[in-house]
């Protein structure tokens, strides 16, 4: 049973290889050039000796943005591609990738179910004062402005896991977590039991919390300032804003936010300082969302700087909320990859005609033996919090005809 | 002494002539619509012991508006001024303090002029004006950026290349710093501690505009404007925090034209962009009342304007903790009790409950309108700029008469 995980970004196809329990990938790697069908050849063949030459059974494909439309994973079907061209004006950079692979897809695999999972979907329901901007419905139109977050797939699996840990000691009421994702533009969000009510992500990656090359929260001015003083155009500030700011810009040299916690980097404390202030007051935002905090979960490639933010997170918020004493507010910590995700979330949303794939998966999972035997082995199990109504129409094909 | 106190708007001048260190008030007004002709003609409300005279009178400048003023006041001889205070909304970084205004100083802030191109102009014209018709009256500048100069590096620094920050000056200099300071004050003193030992979270909601700080030790540690008075709260006209890629995208659709994305983001956005139907908030709750849940622009409006107030609130809370005190103040801070009562619900984690029968009858001000066991005191303040100007003014005034403002550079200060 193989599961490929593709994560198409502009000039490279990311792909991961899992077979249940799906935590555990057994082949990744990425092919440079844009992704179509000569980066989805190269994809098969890098996994052929993987799959003993056969290929996936299932594709799942994470996916940037869902608009309004994706409120769930999807299996691609006659109608997907037209929703998504939709959409491309969204995310410009991120869904005509998306488009090449779908196109290619079915000459390289051919019959294989695609199903695509959506990082908007978590935030579907945020509530609209919390995802609007203030602006004239006029000058937004064609905008997309409204404020959608950007790592919902990992955010969702935090959510729940804060709230199944919680469960676990005995604690019934629905946990109001603060999702702290650590991935190179780190988001945080705020849900109570898996409902979000509050991001600091906004209509793109620019926004929020500062990020490895991101620039973050900024004055709108700043931006008009850049224009006018510098004479320069949008792309221009954009590429300065999207690839030069963010802790590069801060420490003026490239580093990552583990890499900040180590001493021996340059300015490092300067970076330290100003991304754990922003993550404080994002931390504060969601709990006045929520009317307080049971848990902050952390997830994403740099979840284990949560040794360092974890306990001065919690210490900062304790303070601020008296009543509440630290034993009240767990740190947690989700492992899962966000392609392990994808993939959890693939399986799960194959169609119910699909129920014998679904058998042959989970007779895979009970044969396959665990290489190591500790808690980050166990079988992966899709983290829905709740199933929200696609405006898509669910799949009625499995495949573009 | 009496010191002139004047707060230059874009279309007004607010003045007051203050006995100090006392602090009463011997006259006030203000001259409305300042500018080029509108429907509703220019004129004077003056105020003097307890009469008030309206006069309608053309004011195409500031320079006339206050040349109207001082021909008011100079009609009675227990009117005239020692000494004029200005607030000027722009220091930058080089002016953390009063200054007293000389030729030095007035090239130095006509250097300021990229960073508050639609601010501090007319405040300069005004100065201008006033020295030339009383050169031998002291002027000292008050500004609306110095209260937030103690705010530290990692809360006023963006994410931003090094060599930007520092050509064009980018970071947090906050604004709304004489309210934001004087309510601050005015609470220690309410609450009967040292202000150094104070702190809280300031509110100030005007029908214009609206900022928070948050104050730790008396002193400013964050506050949601930034750069310029753009960003935080969503303001009359102007749209607040905002995705820097919507400001991308809008710049592309004006075919790179700054000065029409300024005018949207300043201009047409905040409360009147999104209802249609007024820039001042307080219509907007009028007109919402009632209509609850019908999602209409004009409940939508009603809604972000209070979540992000909310979200603001919770940051501060966080940042300044413990926080002995929320303060609210400005027009709507004061006299709207739905305001508070919104942006304070749902915060009892934080140690803050509302009584509801205070908090929409306050009674005098200052006033505490929190229940008994909140940990969190709720303040209503009113805000008092003229005062808190004089105050600067006779401080900067008595300390050093001379005082120049090279005495006070202050790290981060451009070349």
């Amino acid at each position: 049973m193989n599961i490929l995980v593709l994560n198409p970004a502009p000039a490279v196809l990311g792909y991961t290889l899992f077979r249940p329990p799906l935590r555990v990938p057994v082949a990744r790697g990425a092919v440079r050039g844009d992704p179509g069908e000569a980066a989805l050849l190269a994809v098969r063949t890098a996994v052929s000796a993987e799959t003993a030459g056969a290929g996936p059974d299932l594709i799942g494909c994470r996916v940037v943005q869902g608009g309004d439309l994706f409120r769930n994973a999807v299996c691609v079907r006659p109608g997907t591609m037209r929703a998504i061209e939709g959409l491309v004006s969204s995310a410009p950079l991120h869904l005509p990738p998306l488009l090449a692979l779908l196109r290619a897809r079915a000459a390289v695999f051919a019959g294989v179910p695609m199903v695509l999972v959506f990082e908007t979907s978590f935030f579907a329901d945020l509530p609209f004062r919390e995802n609007a901007c203030a602006l004239n419905a006029a000058c937004t139109e064609g905008l997309a402005a409204r404020r959608r977050g950007f790592h919902g797939i990992l955010h969702e699996a935090a959510c729940a896991h804060a709230a199944a840990r919680r469960r676990a000691r005995g604690l019934q009421s629905a946990c109001r977590s603060l999702s702290v994702c650590l991935e190179p533009t780190p988001e945080v969000a705020a849900a109570v039991g898996c409902r979000p009510v509050m991001t600091s992500g906004g209509s793109s990656p620019l926004e929020g919390i500062p990020g490895d090359t991101t620039c973050g929260e900024i004055d709108p001015r700043i931006v008009i300032e850049l224009a006018r003083a510098n004479g320069w155009g949008h792309e221009k500030i954009n590429q300065v804003l999207s690839r030069e700011s963010g802790l590069l810009g801060l420490t003026g040299e490239p580093v990552t936010i583990a890499g900040i916690f180590d001493p021996a980097t340059r300015n490092g404390a300067r970076a330290r300082r100003v991304l754990a202030y922003r993550l404080l007051l994002a931390c504060g935002a969601g709990a006045a969302a929520m009317g307080g905090v049971d848990a902050i979960v952390f997830s994403g490639r740099y979840a284990s700087s949560m040794r360092f933010l974890g306990p001065w997170l919690r210490g900062r918020l304790v303070r601020a909320m008296p009543r509440a004493g630290e034993e009240a507010v767990a740190i947690e910590c989700m492992r899962d990859t966000v392609e392990a995700l994808v993939a959890a979330q693939a399986v799960a949303a194959l169609p119910a005609r699909e129920a014998a794939f679904q058998s042959r998966l989970t007779a895979a999972r009970v044969r396959t033996k665990s290489p190591i035997s500790t808690s980050r082995s166990r079988a992966i199990t899709p983290h829905f919090a709740r199933r929200r109504k696609n405006v898509f129409p669910p799949p009625s094909s499995l495949s573009d005809s | 002494m009496r010191i002139l106190s004047l707060n230059c708007g874009s279309s007004s001048l607010k003045y007051s002539l203050l006995s100090m260190p006392s602090g009463e008030e011997l006259a006030g007004g203000e001259a409305r619509g300042v500018g080029p002709p509108i429907a509703v003609p220019a004129s004077i409300v003056h105020r003097c012991g307890t009469g008030t005279v309206r006069r309608t009178v053309p004011l195409p400048d500031h320079a006339s508006a206050f040349a109207r003023v001082m021909d008011l006041l100079s009609a009675d001889p227990r009117l005239h001024a020692d000494a004029v205070g200005h607030r000027i909304v722009h220091g930058g970084a080089r002016f953390t303090r009063p200054v007293r205004l000389d030729r030095r100083t007035m090239a130095e802030l006509d250097s300021l002029g990229d960073l508050a191109p639609l601010h501090n102009p007319p405040t300069l014209a005004l100065i201008a004006a006033c020295a030339e018709r009383f050169p031998a009256l002291p002027q000292v500048a008050v500004f609306d950026t110095a209260f937030h100069a103690t705010i530290p590096e990692f809360a006023r620094t963006y994410a931003l290349p090094a060599a930007l920050r520092d050509r064009l000056a980018i970071r947090k200099y906050g604004f709304h710093g004489i309210s934001h300071g004087f309510v601050t004050g005015e609470a220690a003193e309410f609450l009967g501690r040292p202000r150094t030992a104070l702190n809280a979270v300031s509110c100030h909601l005007g029908s214009g505009g609206g900022s928070l700080c948050a104050v730790k030790g008396g002193k400013s540690i964050d506050t949601t404007m930034g750069y310029s008075p753009l960003p935080g709260l969503v303001m009359s006209t102007r749209c607040g925090d905002l995705d820097p890629a919507v400001t991308l995208r809008l710049l592309a659709r004006e075919r790179e034209d700054s000065a029409a994305v300024e005018n949207i983001l300043h201009g047409h956005s905040g409360v009147l962009g999104m209802s249609g139907f007024s820039s001042d908030i307080r219509d907007i709750f009028a007109r919402a009342k009632g209509n609850e849940g019908r999602c209409s622009r004009i409940e939508v409006t009603a809604q972000l304007y209070l979540w992000r107030i909310r979200r603001y609130l919770g940051a501060y809370l966080t940042a300044a903790a413990p926080v002995a005190a929320l303060i609210f103040t400005d027009s709507v801070g004061e006299g709207v009790p739905a305001v508070r009562e919104a942006a304070c619900a749902g915060l009892e984690a934080f140690g803050l409950s509302l009584d509801p029968s205070r908090n929409e009858a306050p009674g005098p001000l200052p006033a505490d309108v929190a229940a008994d066991d909140s940990a969190v005191r709720v303040l209503v303040i009113h805000t008092n700029e003229e005062r808190a100007i004089a105050k600067a003014v006779y401080g900067c005034l008595c300390a050093n008469p001379n005082a120049h403002p090279s005495d006070h550079r202050m790290e981060g200060d451009r070349p």
